[in-house]
């Protein structure tokens, strides 16, 4: 045996600071935990910086800053961060206006996100504070095989420590995926790469993994990390073509585009639900700036997009991608529908319902179902962890 | 027919049929139930050395049930059935001779004890405190960053039937223990304890096995007597593992500790036998060890001009780990330090995404083993026969290269290519292609093609070269 005296030195040091870490842990039950466990939210300040604050006077901040229009789902203050645009000028800025749609965009899950369905409810308990099914991804190819993917998870807004949200998804299908935990941490600093973990079920392990490119797909979906989380305004060069409103010829448009319907799909799931809130948007007679968007970076395969943006809340409901060649290569609907913000289900808002994507080149179409949504539930920080990402079976 | 392959063709052309109607999902739940699981065969045909054979026929049907008792309270089982046919379909090969045959049929062919192929693979209840995580029951714990090799990888032993072929999450034998997981001060630290009461060792094929690591390959057991020690168990022999971690977002490290009993055996000559011949007499011993350890991975926007790299690091220094020596008076175990590191470097290429819709991820990966107190006379236990010792190095270089679609794949077709290469020459090649025939079944074919000199750790599985088929349906 060659158990010198410097080994039993290394061993006993590493025990002993195996056993104070162990006990300086045990004994710092902290009052962070306790301060997440109370009823907080993400709310304004007098500045319009958002921060900390119980939930009853974000709610009453919100109400007594924001003009609100409850029946209609008018504005969406509390998804809201950042300057309105002067609706009353006879050209906005249109870098404005992308602007407002971007900030709409990044707080959409303006405090935590959290959905109303019956098999989240029984996730919640498992993970708590994740009740949800964040989104039903179902893939067709141009032969029509399908490929449905189903995942869980919640997004919580930061800004400040430099981090913008922390987002964390789980798959609940299909089987090579089942288990699969992403969990991402974006930053203010745009700058900064995106740190990615995954927990994979096949190795048991926590993996950290390269920020994905702007250009990748989610999933392997018709949706790119550019759609979903990547995309900055600066990205592009920004021209507002044209306002406009919502017309038959529009409708008619996106009725022809969705042919043929993808067969086989639940009723929840049809892309009629797209046609609806098209017809809906004309039967309100809103009002919508089209803004084409020329790109600056090199690597992607569009070179502009020409995109609706609905002028009272700044979501986006149509996007159309176009190649170099001024071919029209992706096409990209969404739905809304009116949300309760607050768990009360006093405030609405509203949030994303339904994305309806096609690759015009190869055929390739995704669609994606939201379940019903609420916000402003807490997630506590220990959500955002590798100890809950190895929570997993 | 015996009746296991009956059973199982009625269960395969049932779920195949399942399958392909689409009549059941992946895992469903039922008030505070949730059931998963899936139905998977596999079997490998030995492409090289003089025979084509069938080596492994692998029918598994895992079931794995999930109960919410309460908010904070999960059960989890996850029980699998299993089933080799080879032992029971062909008679040739290296089932030829029909003693091994009998020996291997016992060991292999059907579900056993802390094995990959343990009835009860996994069983626990899940605690989940407002400052703690508790998991007490049968369970995997797994440390490191690390892929292709073990190194800090080190609380479960491993089942090596397929050599290190299989994937980790089967061929690690289960262990009941207790792990305690807490974040002190902030979310994003991380203390984690480890208690192990029950003590299990590596399971390493028998004579007779294709992949019986070459000390074996060369020992007749009629010619040598095995024998164990069995103490009844005390409280000192407990396993003990600690992990601190900290996550600060592009960078994150772990210091680890296990103080555990070595999962190989410390050989040692007892005497001689003299009731059928002269055999010598072997002790398998095991012995208590330290494992020092850390681990960090760094995410970096740009390195080497390209963006989005990650690097991935971790070490450990085994103490008082078990090895062997030659001497004038032939092979003895000794005591042994080393010091074993692994870098990883990872990028995924962009592919345009109207073109390949998921990228390519690549991996880099170097590990080093250095023997601390090496001696020239210090030689492999496992790759050593008695009339050829085999040297060991003081420096062990291994890199290893793995081109896949990126875990997010989502793809129907999941090509996969893993490259190893030795610094003493030895290769192992494994290229994969799987496609999701549907959303329910994935059918993988692939190889393992081995290279190198018969007394490497790599090249000693040159002549088991395989093809494979597995076809898994999801329930």
């Amino acid at each position: 045996m060659k158990g010198t005296n410097w080994k039993r030195k290394i061993i006993l040091t590493v025990k002993l600071c195996s056993i104070l870490m162990l006990m300086t842990g045990l004994l710092s039950f902290r009052e962070v935990e306790a301060a997440e466990a109370e009823k907080m939210a993400w709310g304004y300040d007098e500045n319009l910086v958002i921060c900390k604050m119980p939930i009853d006077e974000a709610e009453r901040r919100i109400k007594e800053h924001w003009s609100y229009n409850q029946t209609e789902g008018k504005l969406n203050p509390f998804l809201y961060y950042g300057k309105l645009p002067d609706l009353d000028a006879e050209i906005p800025d249109p870098m404005e206006l992308v602007s407002s749609n971007w900030y709409q965009f990044k707080w959409k899950y303006a405090i935590t996100g959290m959905y109303d369905h019956e098999v989240q409810k029984r996730e919640g308990r498992k993970y708590k504070g994740f009740s949800d099914v964040t989104g039903v991804a179902i893939r067709v190819t141009s032969r029509g095989m399908q490929r449905a993917s189903t995942l869980y998870g919640g997004i919580k807004n930061y800004h400040r420590d430099g981090i913008d949200f922390k987002d964390i998804r789980r798959f609940m299908s299909p089987e090579d995926t089942r288990g699969l935990s992403v969990m991402t941490w974006d930053y203010l600093d745009k700058s900064k790469d995106q740190d990615t973990f995954l927990y994979l079920p096949s190795m048991r392990k926590i993996r950290r993994v390269a920020q994905a490119n702007k250009e990748d797909s989610f999933g392997g979906m018709d949706v790119t990390y550019f759609d979903l989380s990547l995309r900055v305004p600066g990205d592009e060069e920004h021209r507002l073509l044209r306002v406009e409103k919502v017309t038959d010829e529009l409708i008619n448009q996106l009725k022809k585009e969705i042919e043929p319907k993808i067969p086989g799909l639940p009723e929840d799931y049809t892309e009629q639900r797209v046609v609806n809130y098209f017809t809906t948007l004309k039967e309100k007679d809103k009002k919508c700036y089209v803004i084409e968007s020329t790109q600056k970076l090199d690597f992607l395969s569009f070179d502009k997009r020409v995109w609706w943006i609905d002028s009272e809340n700044f979501r986006d409901f149509r996007r159309m991608f176009y190649d170099k060649a001024g071919r029209l290569v992706k096409l990209y609907n969404i739905s809304f529908r009116r949300t309760p913000i607050l768990p009360d289900r006093k405030v609405y808002g509203i949030s994303e319902d339904f994305h309806w994507v096609k690759n015009m080149l190869t055929g390739h179409r995704t669609v994606i179902y939201h379940p019903p949504m609420c916000f402003n539930n807490p997630i506590p920080d220990s959500n955002f962890t590798i100890k809950w990402l190895k929570r997993a079976h | 027919m015996k009746i296991e392959i009956k059973t199982l063709l009625v269960i395969f052309i049932v779920a195949f049929a399942l399958a392909l109607g689409g009549q059941f999902a992946y895992g469903f739940m039922v008030g505070d139930w949730e059931i998963g699981g899936y139905i998977r065969n596999e079997s490998s045909l030995r492409v090289s050395g003089d025979t084509t054979e069938l080596i492994w026929s692998e029918n598994i049907f895992q079931l794995e049930i999930t109960h919410h008792l309460s908010d904070s309270i999960d059960l989890f089982l996850m029980t699998r059935a299993y089933y080799d046919a080879v032992y029971d379909m062909k008679d040739g090969g290296f089932l030829k001779d029909r003693s091994v045959r009998s020996e291997l049929r016992d060991k292999y062919a059907l579900h056993r004890k802390d094995t990959q192929a343990d009835a009860i693979r996994e069983a626990y209840i899940d605690f989940y405190l407002e400052h703690c995580d508790i998991r007490i029951g049968k369970q995997q714990v797994v440390w490191g960053k690390t892929e292709a090799f073990k190194m800090l990888d080190i609380i479960n032993p491993t089942d090596y039937r397929h050599f290190t072929q299989d994937a980790f999450e089967d061929s690690r034998i289960t262990l009941w223990m207790a792990k305690f997981s807490f974040s002190p001060f902030k979310p994003t630290n991380l203390v984690e304890l480890v208690v192990i009461p029950d003590v299990e060792p590596n399971v390493a094929p028998p004579y007779g096995h294709p992949f019986a690591f070459r000390a074996t390959r060369a020992t007749d057991p009629s010619t040598v007597i095995f024998r164990e020690d069995h103490k009844g168990w005390r409280w000192s022999d407990l396993e003990l593992g600690f992990r601190w971690g900290q996550n600060f977002g592009d960078f994150d490290y772990t210091l680890n500790y296990f103080y555990h009993w070595n999962d190989n055996p410390y050989v040692k000559f007892k005497g001689l036998d003299f009731s059928r011949g002269v055999r010598p007499i072997l002790l398998l011993d095991y012995k208590r060890m330290h494992s020092i350890g850390g681990s960090f991975s760094k995410n970096f926007n740009k390195l080497f001009g390209l963006p989005h790299w990650v690097i991935r690091f971790e070490s450990v220094f085994k103490l008082e780990d078990v090895g062997t020596r030659i001497t004038d008076a032939g092979s003895e175990p000794i005591r042994t330090d080393s010091f074993n590191y692994a870098i990883a470097i990872d990028h995924t290429f962009y592919r345009p995404y109207r073109l390949w819709g998921t990228g390519l991820s690549f991996t880099f990966q170097f590990f080093q083993s250095i023997i601390l107190d090496y001696e020239h006379n210090y030689i492999s236990g496992a790759l050593s026969t008695p009339t050829d010792a085999v040297k060991v190095d003081e420096v062990e270089n291994l890199f290893s290269m793995i081109f896949m679609a990126n875990y997010l794949q989502g793809e129907t077709l999941k090509p996969f290519l893993m490259l190893n290469y030795g610094d003493d020459g030895e290769w192992w090649i494994s290229p994969q292609v799987g496609y999701e025939l549907t959303e329910k079944t994935l059918v993988t074919l692939g190889a393992h093609i081995f290279s190198g000199h018969k007394d490497g750790f790599i090249g000693q599985m040159n002549k088991v070269d395989n093809v494979f088929l597995r076809i898994k349906f999801g329930i």
